[in-house]
């Protein structure tokens, strides 16, 4: 029973055991990945009467496949540079391929400047328009310097108010610049599926969440706080009220991990807290200005459908996230019926999915120490400090204002199904 | 004598059981459906995350290209062949006499040359228009005395008809003007591109 002296007796002894536990399969280990900003290509398309001006930004790293004739001191050869811009100019202006409909535009006027410190190159092209404009596309491809792949920013002026912003980082890709509804809903499907693969945080806390038995309607809770916290910062940042800087979304990337390590903590102390819907809100807020970050940088894709494009991007980010945590809540279910051992396992994976949400966290911490805005050190003890006072205070209205106590609940099927 | 009871789960726990077990095999093979489904009707996923930064897959190439690609692959069994038969490969204008393609081209087309270093065959064709792609066929033969090549046989490992298995690489250089004519050893660093109809099999990587 919640709240007995052998109840609190077993926590107190639980709780240092498995901090210490946490802190030496992790401190031994925590190492953060560097990461520095990286150049891109800047296309800029602006279709103005019967022409369309399309200036492509290329720094030089991005041209090292050219060939580029240099002279021994590494300087561009002056007499020899020019022509062999003009070479790159007409490849590049051959592979965007841009097109009306099916039909390619004709070839356009080429013009190139090299920046004074050659350190850029500025491609001017202009194409002649048909009067009827309708469905411009272009395709758009990486490019490759310093043996790594640098992504093409594709900027679409739509009017002086209006620009549609496309990043191409991955494999080429033919980008209509007035899609359809379809089109728009199966792009953002797929970038939500693509989300639910590529994200650890969400999997981790998954873990967290099914490694203690909960009965359904604790886990329903949960799953809806966390989705509602997801889905309010998702159609904020897509209706423009939040913009989060790249340092920002490192901030809160970590403090999303940290919400996992709190909740693994709590799987182990007190595994039927009242305050698990709160910490899984906390998480929908914190990991959903992530998940929005990838929305947003594929923005540029839902066209004039952007209502579309948030509601399939949701859809499908909540549908995988609900298939998850029911997949791994049912699966934990059934080896929990094995017994003690089998329940004590699946608990044992909470340390596990603590373990390397501490390794996220550490990794944004060495982000942030990299862009110079915090060292690690300092970022690993303000979150330290301010979730102990957060769990201070908790504990505190907790003292002042007890949850309801239960006499008697019926245990569910699964053995140790604790209840509150 | 003594009697033990044993108790069944009853159909309450059975049956439970058994929906819980329905229920996960549900949203296995249902996730996977829709993943499935979801990666059909899209560009067929980020392939290029399987890949090198020097590498790409054809069907990500403006059709010209792609055009091209298939043809080298296309007229590389008749190249093999001559090299079966007079046991050297045959020089482009040989296959471009037969109207092989790609070396039997129009005027818009390749101009192909024979490199040759040890037991590596080069055939570059550099582009009438310097601004359109310069394409490479690689041909390595095994050392002598080199173990034969695990490998199974696909688009980058042939068997000629005496039994030697051979590496095929095709490379294709976005700025064909910017090319120098000559053997090329080590086409990723000097901006080419390799090509691929499908990922590599990531088990028999190329030794390039």
């Amino acid at each position: 029973m919640r709240g007995s002296i052998g109840n609190r007796l077993r926590h107190s002894a639980r709780r240092p055991a498995f901090v210490a536990l946490l802190l030496l399969v992790g401190c031994g280990v925590l190492a953060a990945h560097k990461v520095a900003p990286d150049p891109t290509v800047e296309v800029f398309l602006q279709p103005t009467g019967d022409h369309l001006a399309v200036k492509v930004w290329l720094p030089i790293v991005a041209l090292a496949d050219a060939n580029l004739p240099r002279t021994s001191d590494g300087r561009f050869k002056q007499d020899e540079i020019g022509p062999a811009l003009e070479i790159v100019a007409r490849g590049i202006a051959r592979d965007l391929e841009l097109q009306q409909g099916d039909v390619p535009l004709n070839t356009p006027t080429v013009a190139t400047t090299l920046s004074p410190d050659e350190s850029f190159v500025a491609i001017d092209l202009d194409y002649p328009l048909p009067a009827a404009r309708t469905e411009l596309s272009g395709r758009f491809h990486t490019f490759r310097g310093n043996g790594q792949i640098i992504a093409t920013q594709v900027h679409y002026i739509v009017d002086e108010r209006q620009t549609r912003t496309y990043v191409v980082d991955a494999q080429a890709e033919r980008i209509v610049f007035a899609p359809g509804v379809l089109q728009v809903l199966q792009h953002f499907a797929d970038l939500g599926s693509n989300v639910l693969f590529e994200s650890a945080d969400f999997l981790l806390l998954a873990i967290c969440l099914i490694a203690v038995a909960r009965d359904p309607r604790t886990m329903a809770i949960a799953t809806v706080a966390v989705l509602a916290g997801q889905a309010i910062v998702i159609v904020l940042a897509a209706g423009g009220f939040i913009v989060l800087t790249s340092t920002a979304l490192s901030v809160l990337a970590g403090l999303a991990a940290s919400t996992t390590v709190v909740l693994a903590i709590q799987d182990v102390t007190s595994p039927q807290s009242r305050w698990l819907p709160l910490l899984c809100f906390v998480f929908g807020i914190l990991s959903g200005a992530g998940i929005s970050a990838r929305l947003l940088h594929e923005w540029g894709f839902s066209g004039g459908h952007a209502l579309t494009g948030v509601l399939g991007f949701l859809a499908t980010v909540s549908i995988g996230d609900v298939w998850t945590l029911t997949l791994l809540w049912s699966a934990a279910g059934l080896i929990r019926r094995r017994g003690r051992v089998a329940e004590l396992a699946v608990l044992s994976t909470a340390i596990f999915a603590g373990h390397a949400a501490l390794h996220r966290v550490a990794d944004q911490g060495q982000m942030l120490a990299d862009a110079g805005t915090f060292t690690l050190d300092r970022f690993l003890f303000t979150v330290t400090m301010a979730w102990g006072a957060l769990i201070l205070v908790a504990g505190i209205i907790g003292t002042l204002w007890p949850a309801r106590s239960v006499e008697s609940q019926e245990l569910g099927s699964n053995p140790g199904n604790l209840q509150a | 004598m003594t009697r033990q009871e044993v108790r069944s789960p009853g159909r309450t726990g059975s049956g439970r059981e058994r929906a819980s077990i329905l229920l996960l095999a549900v949203l296995i093979v249902g996730g996977i459906g829709l993943y499935l489904a979801l990666r059909a009707s899209g560009n067929g996923g980020d392939t290029q995350k399987d890949l090198l930064p020097y590498q790409i897959l054809a069907r990500t190439l403006p059709d010209a290209e792609q055009q091209t690609f298939l043809a080298i692959r296309r007229g590389l069994p008749a190249a093999e062949a001559v090299r079966a038969e007079q046991s050297q490969w045959p020089e482009p204008g040989a296959l471009a006499t037969r109207g092989i393609s790609p070396f039997a081209g129009d005027g818009h087309s390749l101009r192909w040359q024979r490199f040759q270093q040890g037991k590596t065959v080069d055939y570059l064709g550099v582009p009438a228009d310097p601004a359109s792609p310069a394409w490479l066929l690689i041909l390595q033969e095994p050392e002598p005395n080199m173990p034969p090549d695990p490998a199974p046989l696909d688009d980058e490992h042939h068997r000629l008809p005496d039994g030697t298995t051979m590496h095929v690489y095709v490379w294709m250089h976005q700025y064909g003007g910017r090319v120098t004519p000559g053997f090329i050893g080590q086409p990723q660093s000097q901006g080419w591109t390799q090509v691929f109809r499908v990922p590599p099999n990531p088990l028999f990587l190329p030794k390039l």
